[in-house]
């Protein structure tokens, strides 16, 4: 067996498998909050003797180091051994001012001129939904184990050179009917580190590879993924580093594997057309 | 809800089907794989707050994901699953109705890292790069149990060839 054999067959494998129904997210939700509670509650016993030491200790050491619980790691074999999902800088970096003057409790803004932007990017992108599409409001009430059929969110990716970095990503569903797909626009401001060559751009979107083409919109190219060779959370994306250094994604999904309702029978654009939504100005955000 | 539990709840809920697939791909079995899929999220969750960063927070995943069937392996929690010897000692036909199925049960039966190895490079499509520093190896650890775990699995499928 040779490795595009094993390739097309393990897809082919899958293809043909019959999962069962999707793992419910409350119960993984419940059980992941349990361990984290016990293992507070072990380390708060098991330390309080000593607690005082130590967090002096740990204090003197790393003065950068947030005194946020979260930061531990857990023992045995997760992520304890690998080394944290850095892309340049440590994860120390403390997490920017949010409009109240207080540090963000994470990376994603709650408020501010940073959450507006995403609020912004979910309005440009129901903006676009073509006729013969409806991206309907997320209905009141929504359990927690469902993606909202709208979302936004403004991401703090990384300080390089004193300049935050920060990312919005927006998503509507769209439907035909019953028929439901998605739509997705993820922007990076300027001064991050991704790469200015159109197609080698398109596959770093959520590291997904596929076949690519360079589509022109004027005079800027655009690298096009038409079909995905891995993952297939998505059909079709297209990238564009504009000039200034801003990174736009746009990706049309036929089906959402969230979601028991039947996939769209066609996707809302064209190959062409997704790359010239990646070069409007309408998702060129600071 | 607070707002971590919800990112974390949508992280789930997109990727969890995902991880699933790979998951069961690794252990061959759904409620194997879901168990794996269960211990991997809750090790995330633990850390949720210093690396939800969706741009890197798949291979992250994986990373836990690859990590913890290997060592769930080495202390033997997966002793149930379906060992090697019997898929070993009868190579199927490969013009077999079944050819995906057996396909799946001879994966299952390649060894467990010469299988991660396999379903890494060929089911996530990673480099031999990213899949050695997942798996905290050398890249020519990488190519030779892939070499190996391919030879395996042309064995475990080669066509029954007719008694004299």
């Amino acid at each position: 067996m040779k490795e595009d054999e094993l390739r097309d067959a393990l897809r082919a494998a899958m293809a043909a498998a019959s999962p069962p129904p999707p793992m419910s997210t409350n119960e993984t939700l419940t059980a992941a909050r349990r361990v984290r509670i016990r293992r507070r509650a072990g380390w708060a016993c098991a330390g309080s003797a000593a607690a005082v030491t130590v967090v002096a200790l740990v204090s003197t050491a790393l003065p950068g180091m947030s005194s946020n619980a979260d930061i531990f790691s857990p023992a045995g074999s997760g992520p304890s051994t690998i080394p944290p999902p850095v892309t340049g800088t440590s994860t120390a970096e403390p997490w920017p001012t949010g409009p109240d003057g207080k540090p963000q409790e994470d990376r994603t803004a709650k408020a501010g001129s940073r959450f507006d932007q995403g609020v912004r990017l979910l309005n440009e992108i129901v903006s676009v939904v073509p006729a013969g599409y409806s991206a309907p409001e997320n209905p009141a009430n929504q359990p927690a184990d469902q993606m909202p059929l709208r979302y936004h969110q403004a991401q703090f990716e990384d300080k390089v050179n004193g300049v935050d970095l920060w990312s919005y990503m927006s998503s509507v569903a769209v439907f035909q009917g019953e028929r439901m797909g998605r739509l997705l626009v993820e922007v990076h401001t300027a001064g991050n580190t991704l790469t200015d060559n159109p197609c080698a751009l398109a596959q770093k979107f959520w590291g997904m590879p596929g076949e690519c083409q360079v589509m022109t919109v004027g005079a800027a190219q655009v690298g096009v993924v038409v079909r995905p060779t891995g993952r297939n959370q998505f059909d079709q994306w297209a990238a564009y580093r504009h000039p200034d250094g801003t990174v736009v994604f746009v990706a049309q999904a036929s089906k959402d594997e969230r979601d028991g309702r039947p996939p769209l029978t066609a996707l809302p654009f064209s190959p062409q057309q997704l790359a010239t939504l990646a070069v409007d100005e309408r998702f060129h955000l600071h | 809800m607070s707002g971590r539990d919800t990112e974390f709840a949508e992280y789930f809920a997109a990727r969890s089907g995902t991880m699933r697939s790979t998951a069961y791909l690794l252990c061959g079995d759904w409620h194997r794989a879901e168990d794996l899929v269960q211990t991997t999220f809750t090790k995330l969750y633990l850390v949720w707050n210093r690396v939800s960063r969706h741009e890197v927070l798949d291979a992250y995943t994986r990373q836990i994901l690859a990590r913890t069937f290997l060592d769930e392996r080495r202390r033997g929690w997966w002793r149930r699953e379906r060992v090697s010897a019997e898929a070993a000692e009868q190579p199927v036909a490969s013009d077999s109705p079944e050819n995906r199925l057996v396909m799946l049960q001879a994966l299952a039966a390649v060894p467990a890292r010469q299988r991660a190895v396999l379903v890494l490079r060929y089911w996530e499509d990673l480099s031999v790069e990213e899949t050695a520093s997942l798996l905290k190896c050398s890249t020519g650890t990488v190519k030779s149990q892939a070499a190996r775990g391919l030879g395996t699995l042309r064995n475990l499928l080669m066509p029954v060839t007719p008694r004299d």
